[in-house]
């Protein structure tokens, strides 16, 4: 086996799947980055730095950081009231891109505060919903001040929806909805949402323009040259891969055909040049990733780090199965990246973050474990413990 | 709100559901991607292939056509036609992140071009601004045009101007030839003439390219070849004719001159070497320049020479005259009885001054065009046999040459003749030929009796220098032997000396030929009152005939007679031929030769320096040519393409422009001898 356990597993996937997004962005991003800049290198050399900067904060938040204190109730809020900084200067000094202000520039790097704020709303949900769940308090979607993380996260959600962004509002917001659903919220309240959320869809589809997006999602090849444009870009990419793809590089999408080719459709160049075999390969490395994850979420007993784990997998995983099945058209477009295989600074280092929190729930969790057994061994809690067990209650469980 | 307490066990039993539900996306993920890359991949992969690939024809040069000695007449360069990718330019208009500064690019581009391309600053813009990745901006820029495009692209980086290299042609003797030539479309597809007939020889060798686009229809594969045509250029065949250009030029001044003269609705000039039935020149009026063919009307562009039927008149009764001594029905001595007219059934048929000449011999009833001496052979011979010798001429078929739309021409089926359609058809009425099928029967009389193919090419010349086609005389028949041959040559050698075709006399050359005027048929039928077909055929010299040739002049206004208006331009045609091709004058009766001014008294004069031409940039200096001989002149004159215009004969004593003028190559030189 490549890994001995969850963390290791996590780790080596991080590693390969970030030598596979390095070599794909590069690929996607060659002919758009000598035309913009004159060096076609210009997002790989970015990439790595942004790599070299996540890896450092992999570093720190997996192996010194304890993430129980980012837990307290004060922490969460000054992630919160930073997260509301820098959304609000998003759209105060942000620049305009195709219409919508969603990066702010500073010395020649740019800032997504949307994707922080998905950190965010784990964070703030594993703190505030954990505590909930640890105090055996049941959560409901209704009532305040019990609400807050909502109330916050609504906050969020109508920043970004100002940029106008509404696809990562919207996300944003139903990651919060999916934490509220793992905390414990009544079935009738789950049952509700899916309601709201098929009337939500009823009533959008009352506008005629809306209506034909949906058509059109259903049947892009309708108006290949105008809507349908970046869809059937992307089924031809997809399905010129073919079964093992074309040589590497030699894609033609890139050369301006696909929007967004090394960013949220990186996934389309991909298959295009590594067919059904490679895309088999990266899904079944996030299906590997998905599952290290929920062995360690379901194996933490400390509910704040349990809903952290869950959230961080929620949030990574969900966005992976979410932007391939946008790609492939399963989804209509909404703009979600591929976790280390899109190209996206603020969104590598989040995704990066999210992922040292894992391994730090993971280390604490394993910590606790080899305490308990050398605790019911009658040894001390650790091996530089200069504690006894004098004795222990057996019969007392956590839960 | 507590009323059930919900565990952690609760809570991971959920997650498990929301990540099977992920893994089930996943799944369907893979399912939909079994369905576009295997089950569909092949035809995705197809679209793909199609939007990125971008076909482009290349033409090489057209092929050349170049007079029997190599003299150009049709030309090919590759020129540019500059077009506008609009996407490409409009994108690059919009401020990018690092430009600061905006700039219209399609209005900068619109200012500085419209005036080198001449189109409206206005209609550029809106061309610059369509949508779209190809809209051409204008075919086939003159080199000067071309260079100062690139220059302002250059000078302003403007992006999405491109250009497309294409084959223009030119013919540049302008409208010289232009109705055997024909013309190119614009695809370089010939549309008319031997550019129509040989146009998958001459056409240039088309390669298909295909090319890698991207979405702004750039080139991917080579960027930096958009401005330059750097690809090797194979050239084509060059087709040589056997026409003369000097005398094509002769005859092209002279049908205009006779146009003018005689304000004829139409004319064709036609030349031909006896021997081989090589076209040595045709001429055709109305005409037109191939250049800009289409400001013209297409009536222009037809070659009266092979593509008009005519009644020939007279000038066939050389021909019926040989079927006469042929068949032993007449000698040139046999006796005639000429009464004037003569009644045939219910037709009476004159001669063309209703008088009679009494008895007389044959040659006389050739010499003089008598009209009933003619009629008396043809009731001798009877339907069948006029019929039947008519077809051994070559009449009523097309005579092969490799020109396009030539006419068979019409004959009688002999059952359906008539008495008077037997006796009309001896005097040349009741037949339609076509010029070029007259003078091929002629030239059967002047070569001894052979029915020659008429051909156009002398030899098509693959790049490499091997001949791939070889024009040569090709012997349809022998029509009549060498001695009636010889027996009509003399008739019609008399026709010019003392018969009806005075007006046609070259001093000091044995010349042979045969007026005609014939009533012009009229569209509905029956003659057309007052319009004739004016013709000369003849050959010279009469003996040893070494140029055939064929006058013909469609309703010429005022002066209607062949030997009016025909026979003069045969005459002085040929005789600025005669004197440049060195044709020795076979008496020195009135008309001294070379030789004859040879005298012992004069040896002096042939010490006198020839002039030469002294070159002035493009243009020649005309020296004195006083005392000199044609021949001599001629032979100064071949350097700068000029042409000797000769009036009367021995040593030049006075000339047009003077000497000292400067003049452009190919002008004509007026001399007057003594």
């Amino acid at each position: 086996m490549l890994w001995e356990n969850p963390k290791d597993a996590i780790i080596t996937l991080m590693i390969l799947l970030m030598v596979i997004g390095c070599v794909n962005v590069f690929s996607a991003s060659f002919v758009k980055a000598e035309a913009m800049t004159g060096n076609p290198y210009h997002f790989l050399v970015r990439y790595l730095i942004y790599a070299a900067v996540g890896g450092v904060v992999f570093w720190v938040t997996a192996f010194h950081l304890n993430y129980k204190r980012m837990m307290s109730p004060r922490f969460y809020k000054v992630v919160v009231g930073v997260t509301i900084l820098l959304l609000a200067a998003t759209l105060g000094i942000g620049t305009v891109v195709n219409g919508s202000r969603r990066w702010i520039y500073i010395a020649g790097f740019s800032l997504q505060a949307s994707e922080l704020a998905k950190v965010s709303v784990i964070l703030m949900a594993a703190s505030f919903l954990g505590d909930r769940l640890q105090r055996g308090k049941r959560v409901s979607l209704l009532g305040y001040p019990s609400n807050e993380a909502l109330l916050f996260t609504l906050a969020f959600a109508a920043l970004i929806f100002l940029q106008p962004d509404m696809g990562t509002a919207t996300i944003v917001f139903a990651l919060m909805l999916g934490m509220y659903v793992l905390a414990g919220i009544p079935k009738k309240q789950i049952l509700s949402l899916g309601g709201l959320g098929v009337l939500i869809c009823a009533l959008a589809m009352l506008a005629p323009y809306r209506r034909a997006r949906i058509f059109l999602w259903l049947d892009p090849w309708k108006d290949a040259q105008g809507g349908g444009y970046q869809m059937t870009q992307s089924l031809m990419a997809i399905g010129s891969g073919g079964l093992t793809g074309l040589p590497w590089g030699q894609g033609s999408s890139k050369f301006f055909y696909l929007p967004e080719a090394h960013t949220d459709f990186a996934f389309a160049i991909f298959c295009q040049e590594w067919g059904y075999i490679g895309a088999l390969f990266l899904i079944a490395c996030f299906v590997i990733m998905a599952w290290a994850m929920v062995t360690i979420a379901v194996n933490t007993k400390d509910r704040r780090g349990y809903m952290l784990v869950a959230g961080a997998t929620l949030f990574l995983i969900g966005q992976a199965a979410a932007n391939m099945a946008m790609v492939t058209g399963l989804l209509p477009v909404i703009g979600v990246p591929l976790m280390f295989i899109s190209y996206g600074g603020t969104s590598l280092i989040a995704n990066m973050f999210t992922l040292g929190l894992i391994i730090s729930v993971y280390r604490n969790e394993s910590a606790r474990e080899t305490m308990e057994e050398r605790i019911a061994a009658g040894l001390p809690p650790t091996e530089d413990s200069r504690l006894r067990v004098v004795s222990s209650n057996r019969n007392r469980r956590p839960f | 709100m507590k009323k059930i307490r919900f565990t952690l066990n609760d809570s991971r039993n959920r997650l498990l559901l929301l990540g099977g539900l992920i893994l089930l996306m996943f799944f369907a993920v893979a399912v939909k991607l079994l369905w576009i890359q295997i089950v569909s991949g092949t035809e995705l992969g197809k679209r793909a292939t199609v939007q990125v690939t971008d076909k482009i024809k290349r033409h090489t040069p057209r092929g050349r056509i170049v007079d029997r000695n190599g003299e150009e007449l049709a030309v090919s360069i590759m020129v540019h036609s500059l077009y506008v990718n609009p996407d490409e330019m409009n994108k690059s208009a919009k401020p990018g992140k690092k430009e600061t500064e905006y700039r219209d690019i399609p209005r900068i581009a619109a200012q500085k071009l419209a005036p080198v391309l001449n189109i409206s600053e206005k209609a550029l813009y809106e061309d610059f601004t369509l949508k779209g990745q190809f809209v051409c901006v204008k075919r086939m820029l003159e080199p000067r045009d071309y260079e100062q495009v690139v220059k302002i692209i250059k000078e302003n980086k403007l992006p999405g101007l491109h250009f497309i290299a294409e084959s223009k042609r030119y013919y540049t003797k302008k409208s010289m030839a232009a109705q055997v030539l024909g013309f190119v479309g614009t695809d370089d597809s010939g549309l008319s003439g031997l550019e129509l007939a040989l146009d998958s020889i001459l056409k240039g060798a088309e390669t298909r390219q295909t090319k890698m686009v991207d979405a702004m229809g750039r080139t991917i594969a080579d960027r930096d070849t958009d401005l330059e045509e750097n690809r090797e250029k194979t050239m084509v065949a060059t087709v040589y004719l056997t026409i003369d250009s000097k005398m094509q030029f002769v005859i092209e001044d002279a049908l205009d001159d006779a146009m003018k003269r005689t304000n004829a609705a139409a004319a064709a000039v036609l030349i031909m070497d006896p021997h081989t039935g090589a076209i040595l020149a045709m001429g055709s009026r109305p005409t037109f320049d191939p250049n800009h063919f289409g400001e013209y009307p297409a009536v222009n562009w037809l070659n009266r020479a092979i593509s008009i039927i005519y009644e020939p008149g007279s000038v066939f009764k050389p021909i019926v005259g040989t079927m006469g001594l042929s068949e032993g029905l007449v000698t040139p001595d046999t006796p005639i009885n000429d009464t004037g007219s003569i009644r045939i059934a219910d037709r009476v048929i004159s001669n063309w001054d209703d008088t009679g000449m009494g008895l007389c011999k044959f040659e006389d009833v050739i010499k003089y065009s008598i009209n009933t001496g003619m009629v008396q052979l043809g009731m001798k011979l009877g339907a069948q046999k006029e019929i039947d010798w008519a077809k051994k001429y070559g009449f009523g078929s097309a005579t092969g040459i490799e020109l396009p739309s030539e006419e068979d021409g019409i004959l009688y089926d002999p059952k359906n003749m008539y008495e008077p359609d037997i006796a009309t058809l001896a005097i040349g009425q009741g037949i339609a030929v076509t010029p070029l099928q007259e003078l091929r029967a002629i030239c059967a009389i002047a070569n001894g009796g052979e029915l020659l193919k008429p051909y156009i090419i002398d030899r098509i010349v693959a790049p490499n220098g091997e001949v791939i086609r070889k024009g040569k005389k090709q012997v349809v028949r022998n029509v009549i032997t060498p001695e009636v041959a010889a027996q009509m040559r003399g008739m019609m050698e008399k026709v010019v000396s003392e018969g009806g075709g005075k007006t046609a006399r070259i001093k000091g050359y044995r010349i042979a030929g045969k007026t005609g005027t014939a009533q012009k048929i009229a569209e509905q039928g029956g003659y057309a009152a007052g319009k004739y077909i004016a013709s000369f055929v003849g050959f010279v010299p009469a003996d040893k005939p070494q140029y055939a040739m064929l006058v013909m002049l469609d309703t010429p206004r005022g002066a209607f007679y062949g030997s009016q208006v025909s026979a003069p331009i045969f005459r002085d045609t040929l005789q600025q031929i005669l004197v440049a091709k060195g044709i020795q004058p076979s008496s020195s009766e009135g008309l001294p030769s070379f030789e004859a001014h040879m005298k012992p008294g004069q040896k002096e004069k042939p010490a006198k320096a020839l002039p030469a031409l002294k070159p002035k940039g493009k243009n020649w200096i005309v020296p004195d040519f006083s005392g000199f001989d044609a021949r001599a002149i001629t032979g100064v004159l071949q350097k700068g393409n000029m042409v000797l215009e000769p009036y009367g004969s021995g040593k030049a004593w006075k000339q047009r422009p003077a000497a000292g003028t400067e003049v452009e190559p190919g002008s004509k030189i007026e001399i007057w001898f003594q």
